[in-house]
């Protein structure tokens, strides 16, 4: 019984040795996270703030599509993303905070479950690009296709995982890569984020290029309010009558 | 934005369906080089742009079509033999011929390109007219259709000038536009289904044109006394919708009732205002506890093929899979599913289709016959049902391009194979001289059928 034991403790303690060589001079993916967050202005100039409201435009490249999109988040949890295209309509994912749903014409209104919920909140998640490191439960560093930047991979139960990179020198985040989750299944997208510029001590992409499945959308920021007046109807599942 | 439809003058060419090769490897490099182009006369004011609209076009199909084999044809071959052909082309007519032939080596549907100057050819009569009166695209108010091997009138608009001339239902078209009526067809060989849809479309292009103008016809009426006349296009009556790089629409949309059956009938796949129509029409049916509710889809050409799922959604009170679309990379579930402020329709319901019925009004057929949840009633359709995108291309060309697979449930490929109705109806000239609708008496029949068996019950 000792013996076992102390083997036990042995292997453990040879695994966290082991563990520990590996990793000497190395970073973390932890690490790359942390400069992200740094570089993107941390938390600072969020703390004071209650709510956000981003305006976008959207556009569907070649294919002469335009249209808008707004996105509201609060510091309580509750957001609200609404996108519209011509003809389409518009597409909404909410949440007050428990209950997260979704509006369009393709798909109705629907409480999300499961992934879908899953996706939406860590997407719509109050300052989330600065809680990685605890939203994602997993986070290791995978290889990166250029030279110039650094990639971790990050997993979590419930929904896809997702790869992001970040530039070496600037530690600002390059593209993603993930899988979107909707009734229709899983879309392979890429998001690539350019043209960052400072905003209320935020850097921030203005720009965003999707590739998803063989459609190409450029989102592009129009502005940025801090504390907005806000209708917290808006975030509530609309009634059914 | 996946369409699943038409674009352009010349939508569906389809052919028997390519098959998809995954052990093969990709016979094409989208980085080969150009092959050295013939020298170019300057004959048309748009020849310096046809390299760059040709690659375009090639190369969107190399990166984005979903069968990275091209179902085994040699792109790279394909691009030696059409490029000089398609650079030396004396007119840009036969440019974008060449390049729809290029597209033609994939024998699939949904594969189209045209830009500027690749006018209709017309007749001097018309032209004259065009030029002098432009303006909205319209029609006379006719469906004409190969009925027993004849071109027939099967459907006159009240109201519209053909209407209002006393063409009728039964009638035989023998000239249109100052020539014989004969099916437009591209230089493959056609499933007979295609012929009819080649015969209709070809009357449908002629018979379009700028509001105001005139085309001449030629026809047999009901008692095959010759007639001549000059049809006035009729304005469009419905609100025209814009979506991305389609031509103006304007989709006709009808709701009428046979007794406490409901029929809604609508000629293209577009969500906005249409989809809006379609599930008050739904939704007022659900209401007055019709008994039976018939989606007239013949001669709909498909769309956009996300809003099967709409209409779908309200037809059932569970999830089912309408079928999946393989992209090149991916692939998506076609799901209707309940949604939290819908009520579904769940008295019976009957699909209208003839070989007019393509692409989004297939999957959306196929998918409900498949769940159990219609029947369908009419002729085989088109099987033209591979979801494509509609791109501009460099020097204002457009190009629709295949994006994806469709296969309904069970795994059938509905391009180059349609659906099969589930009570076929043989429509004659002569049901048509009486002023009946076969197609729509089958219907209306079952349902009838279905209500008393239920009353019964």
């Amino acid at each position: 019984m000792i013996l076992r034991n102390t083997t036990k403790i042995a292997i453990a303690l040879s695994l966290l040795l082991a563990a520990g060589a590996s990793n000497a001079g190395e970073r973390t993916a932890d690490d790359i996270l942390r400069d992200y967050e740094k570089a993107s202005g941390g938390v600072e100039p969020w703390k004071k703030r209650k709510a956000i409201r981003m305006r976008q435009t959207v556009s569907v490249r070649g294919m002469n599509l335009q249209g808008s999109g707004e996105i509201i988040q609060t510091k309580t949890g509750a957001f609200r993303i609404e996108q519209e295209l011509p003809v389409v309509g518009k597409l909404i994912k909410a949440s007050n905070g428990k209950t997260i749903w979704s509006q369009d014409k393709i798909n109705g209104l629907r409480i999300l479950e499961a992934d879908e919920a899953t996706q939406a909140r860590f997407e719509s998640a109050w300052m989330a690009e600065l809680k990685l490191r605890t939203l994602y439960t997993t986070r290791k560093i995978v290889p990166a296709s250029v030279d110039s930047e650094e990639c971790v991979e990050l997993s979590t139960r419930g929904q896809p995982p997702v790869t992001r990179c970040f530039d070496r020198q600037t530690h600002l985040a390059t593209t993603i890569k993930g899988n979107s989750v909707s009734p229709q299944g899983e879309t392979p997208y890429t998001m690539k984020f350019l043209d960052y510029a400072q905003q209320d001590g935020i850097t921030m992409s203005r720009r965003q290029e999707i590739h998803a499945g063989p459609a190409v959308l450029d989102i592009r920021f129009e502005g940025v309010e801090w504390d907005p007046k806000i209708d917290p109807a808006i975030f509530k599942l609309p009634k059914v009558k | 934005m996946a369409c699943a439809g038409r674009a352009g003058k010349d939508p569906a060419l389809a052919a028997s369906s390519a098959t998809a090769n995954d052990t093969q490897p990709a016979p094409f490099a989208p980085t080969a080089p150009p092959p050295t182009a013939p020298e170019i006369e300057n004959r048309s004011p748009y020849a310096s742009s046809r390299g760059a609209i040709f690659d375009a076009t090639w190369t969107t199909i190399a990166e984005k079509h979903y069968d990275k084999t091209l179902g085994g044809v040699d792109w790279n071959a394909a691009r030696a033999k059409y490029r000089p052909m398609a650079l030396g082309a004396p007119d840009e007519p036969t440019f974008y011929r060449v390049l729809n032939d290029l597209l033609g080596e994939l024998k699939q549907s949904h594969l189209f390109v045209t830009g500027p100057g690749d006018e209709n050819p017309l007749d001097a009569f018309e032209k004259e007219e065009a030029s002098a009166v432009g303006g909205d695209p319209g029609d006379p108010g006719i469906v004409i259709r190969d009925i027993e091997g004849k071109a027939t009138i099967t459907r006159v608009r009240p109201g519209s000038s053909a209407a209002l001339a006393g063409l009728r239902p039964g009638f035989i078209v023998t000239h249109l536009g100052g020539r014989p009526l004969t099916a437009h067809q591209p230089r493959r060989t056609l499933r007979p289904i295609e012929h009819r849809f080649y015969l209709r479309r070809t009357a449908e292009r002629l018979l379009q044109g700028p509001a105001g103008t005139r085309i001449t016809m030629k026809y047999l009426d009901n008692a095959d006394r010759p007639g001549e006349l000059a049809l006035t296009r009729d304005a469009p009556t419905g609100q025209v919708v814009r979506f991305g790089n389609l031509p103006p629409l304007y989709p006709e949309f009808r709701v009428e009732q046979a007794g406490d059956i409901g029929i809604i009938a609508f000629d293209f796949f577009m969500m906005g205002d249409l989809l809006d129509k379609i599930t008050l029409a739904i939704d007022k049916f659900r209401s007055a506890k019709a008994p039976g509710l018939i989606l007239d889809l013949r001669g709909n050409p498909g769309g956009m093929a996300a809003m099967a799922i709409s209409i779908a959604s309200r037809l059932v009170d569970k999830k089912i899979s309408l079928g999946t679309m393989q992209f090149r990379d991916h692939e998506n579930h076609f799901v209707a599913t309940t949604s939290l402020d819908v009520k579904p329709y769940q008295g019976t319901v009957v699909i209208l289709t003839d070989e007019g019925s393509a692409s989004t009004s297939e999957i959306l057929a196929a998918g409900l016959q498949e769940a159990g949840r219609v029947s369908v009633v009419g002729g085989m359709t088109l099987g033209a049902a591979l979801p494509s995108a509609i791109e501009q291309l460099p020097g204002g060309a457009i190009l629709q391009h295949v994006i994806a697979d469709f296969r309904t449930p069970a795994g059938v490929l509905i391009e180059g194979r349609g659906v099969s109705p589930d009570r076929v109806v043989v429509e004659s000239r002569r049901s048509l001289q009486d002023g009946r609708d076969a197609v729509l008496d089958t219907a209306l029949d079952l349902i009838r059928a279905r209500k008393t068996r239920k009353a019964k019950k």
